[in-house]
């Protein structure tokens, strides 16, 4: 992650476009796009684009879905061994989602 | 949960609860790892070559050793949920505004882009219940102005447990990772 976050800006970009349009991964793209610091008017941006996301969480689980609880796995790995974070680091975004919307989970052991 | 907590430190004791540990966390609190160069690496309970889950690794692992029945953790971005997850124990993430946040220092003061949350952690369900109902019992928005008022939702409580169906939605992907198949065999 550092890496990248290291790559001048323009190269970085190249990168980016190599990434969506050639090896087509439009995730890893979507993350390229955004690795380098920002200012606090584009941390608004994102806050906005966070809250009109959580409105459509929360339409679409009022409106389609309609359940009383969505089971999912609480990450996408199990336990790591010890130093994995460092190349575990990209499968964070599994949690992230829940962060984003704010919702209230419960994690549970079941034993089998 | 590296933290001077002030507040849901004092709500506790008043309540009868003994403070008697701070557990261990990784450095930034940016981790599933629990590993610090001032105290070490702390292991998972179940097999000390994994880690135990951070960024609340410490208080899973000790919850999940026996070493206590209940404890807080901070939430940013899986650091309650994957700790439970890696180490066998239940906990809650809370939604912004109904766990305790006023007094915690925390490593990026400020940062609202998404809301950190402080949540409880325990080693069994009952324990789970007890806790988080007796802080949500205890009108914390009172001197809390961080938390909404919103007490335990008994009516809630009663009416799902009533319901005879209960609608259960799976996600199966987030669109990356996949869930791997769960095969029951009879007989």
């Amino acid at each position: 992650m550092s890496y990248f976050m290291k790559i001048p800006r323009p190269v970085k970009y190249l990168y980016y476009l190599w990434v969506k349009y050639i090896r087509r991964d439009e995730i890893w793209a979507g993350l390229l796009k955004g690795f380098h610091p920002k200012s606090a008017f584009h941390q608004w941006k994102f806050v906005a684009r966070r809250e009109a996301y959580k409105a459509r969480w929360h339409q679409w689980w009022q409106e389609e879905a309609k359940v009383d609880f969505i089971l999912t796995p609480p990450n996408a790995t199990p336990a790591l061994p010890h130093d994995a974070m460092k190349d575990a680091v990209s499968s964070c975004g599994y949690t992230f989602l829940f962060n984003l919307v704010s919702s209230m989970l419960f994690c549970l052991q079941i034993l089998v | 949960m590296l933290a001077i907590i002030a507040e849901t430190a004092t709500l506790n004791q008043s309540l009868g609860a003994i403070p008697y540990v701070k557990t261990n966390l990784p450095i930034t609190l940016l981790s599933f790892e629990s590993t610090n160069d001032v105290w070490g690496r702390t292991t998972n309970p179940h097999n000390t070559k994994y880690s135990p889950g951070g960024s609340t690794g410490g208080e899973s692992a000790l919850l999940a050793f026996g070493g206590g029945r209940i404890g807080i953790g901070s939430d940013v971005a899986g650091s309650v949920r994957v700790p439970a997850h890696f180490s066998g124990i239940y906990a809650l993430r809370c939604s912004v505004g109904r766990w305790p946040k006023m007094g915690v220092v925390t490593s990026m003061a400020g940062q609202e882009g998404i809301s950190a949350v402080y949540s409880p952690m325990a080693r069994t369900l009952d324990d789970l219940i007890y806790f988080s109902r007796s802080i949500m019992s205890m009108k914390t928005w009172e001197y809390d102005h961080t938390v909404h008022p919103i007490p335990w939702r008994t009516d809630d409580e009663e009416s799902t447990q009533q319901k005879r169906r209960l609608r259960f939605g799976i996600m199966r992907t987030d669109g990356t990772g996949f869930l791997s198949r769960l095969r029951f065999t009879s007989g």
